[in-house]
């Protein structure tokens, strides 16, 4: 299997973010790289898509879907940019619609480690969200010595998702273990 | 059941299939006409999927091939072993319906107000949304000069030959011949390379817009020689659709 890109899990994007993502902005949480989402290399096997810095190759964003639920781990991203979009970090206050939440989880090896929820705000709510139970209590299954994500350590770059003077949350764990899945050499190339 | 378009997501849509003509053995051009169809932009693509009779269901990306402003048409390339294209090249008639959504991108997409000379290079199939844009060019009456460079495995295999050799004002069709060639040629042949590059793409300094649509490998070869031969990178658009030409 060939890699794509970002171009290809447009649809997705749009199902995880409630907006077109591809020509967004990411920054590699690992090597610092930036480019816009549709430049990044996409594994796609289902029911799991992993997206990789084009410059390291490190595992910025997972996706699986089961049962109509798509879980989303952002750990491998700095930051996702969308300039003028709906999209939002604020949450709760601000935008009642919008959610974020953070869980440890793992799921058949894959480490789940930030879900997040985001809708349009003044949009029904149509369909069942999309990204995993943002309510749910974090819970950690099999790694019991590992740490929980924290919002906003001070040594990690700001996350940035359209407005810039907005306080930060990080997302990026520089250090930790590429993924499981989707690397280069399991795919038949 | 047919539901309402929210903003911000993307439904599954019913469309009739309005025509499938054929453009090459294995490459068919499918009208769709579907119901509150919000428009798309040049460069964008669709999911289609099929449902088969025990549930299963298989969905893939076409790129769009009509301009903003057309009917919907897409156009699709036979993959052998493949679950959905094998059924829209040889089995889809017109009068059929075909789930769809989108439209879906916002990155391989070009708008008449872009600046700069555009140059695109096609591979296989990657011409499909490369067409969109020149067909969106000329609708909007841009004189942005164009240069389209399209790598082919034959001559039969070229994809809207007919319509591609057509094109004047100020749009430059040039083909190279990766497999075979047929007696006479005189376009280009084998794969794109920088010296290709270099008689075929306008000057680095011209900073032209470039969109690269194809399989892979082509996708990567490209990028990386117009890079080398002093493109901003920033300026170079790629959208990649696998080892055999996916879209």
């Amino acid at each position: 299997m060939d890699a794509l890109d970002g171009n290809a899990i447009g649809g997705l994007l749009i199902d995880v973010f409630g907006a077109e993502m591809t020509a967004a902005g990411s920054t590699c949480a690992t090597c610092g790289a930036t480019r816009p989402v549709a430049e990044l290399v996409v594994y796609r096997r289902a029911p799991g898509t992993v997206v990789r810095c084009r410059t390291c190759g490190s595992v910025l964003m997972v996706f699986v879907t089961r049962h109509g639920v798509t879980s989303v781990d952002l750990a491998g991203l700095a930051t996702l940019s969308q300039p003028g979009s709906a999209l939002s970090r604020r949450t709760g206050r601000d935008r009642p619609a919008c959610r974020t939440s953070t869980q440890i989880r793992n799921n058949e090896g894959i480490r789940m480690s930030h879900e997040q929820s985001m809708s349009m705000s003044d949009e029904p709510q149509e369909e069942p969200m999309s990204m995993g139970q943002p309510d749910q209590e974090p819970m950690s299954m099999g790694q019991p010595d590992q740490e929980p994500m924290s919002m906003g350590q001070p040594d990690q770059e700001p996350m940035s998702m359209g407005q810039p003077d907005q306080e930060p949350m990080s997302m990026g764990q520089p250090d930790q273990e590429p993924m499981s899945m989707g690397q280069p050499h399991e795919d038949s190339m | 059941m047919e539901r309402t378009a929210v903003r911000g997501r993307l439904t599954w849509r019913t469309a009739a299939v309005t025509s499938v003509t054929r453009e090459t053995a294995s490459v068919v051009t499918i009208g769709l006409d579907p119901p509150d169809w919000p428009g798309h932009r040049a460069g964008q693509h669709l999911e289609v999927r099929l449902t088969a009779d025990d549930g299963y269901q298989a969905e893939r990306e076409y790129s769009i091939a009509s301009a903003p402003g057309e009917p919907l048409a897409i156009t699709v390339e036979r993959l052998e072993g493949g679950e959905v294209s094998p059924y829209l090249t040889e089995e889809l008639r017109a009068g059929d319906e075909l789930e769809l959504r989108g439209p879906i991108g916002g990155y391989f997409v070009w708008e008449p107000g872009d600046s700069g000379a555009l140059l695109l290079l096609a591979g296989g199939s990657g011409v499909v949304p490369l067409r969109s844009i020149l067909r969106h060019r000329h609708r909007t009456g841009s004189d942005v000069p164009a240069r389209l460079l399209y790598s082919s495995r034959t001559l039969p295999d070229v994809i809207y030959r007919a319509e591609l050799d057509q094109h004047q004002d100020r749009v430059q069709v040039s083909y190279t011949l990766t497999r075979s060639q047929p007696p006479g040629w005189t376009g280009y042949t084998g794969r794109i390379n920088q010296a290709l590059l270099a008689e075929v793409a306008w000057p680095a300094e011209t900073r032209p817009l470039t969109y690269i649509c194809g399989p892979t490998s082509f996708v990567e070869t490209a990028a990386a020689e117009l890079v080398g031969l002093g493109y901003p990178p920033e300026r170079v658009k790629t959208e990649r659709f696998g080892a055999t030409g996916g879209h």
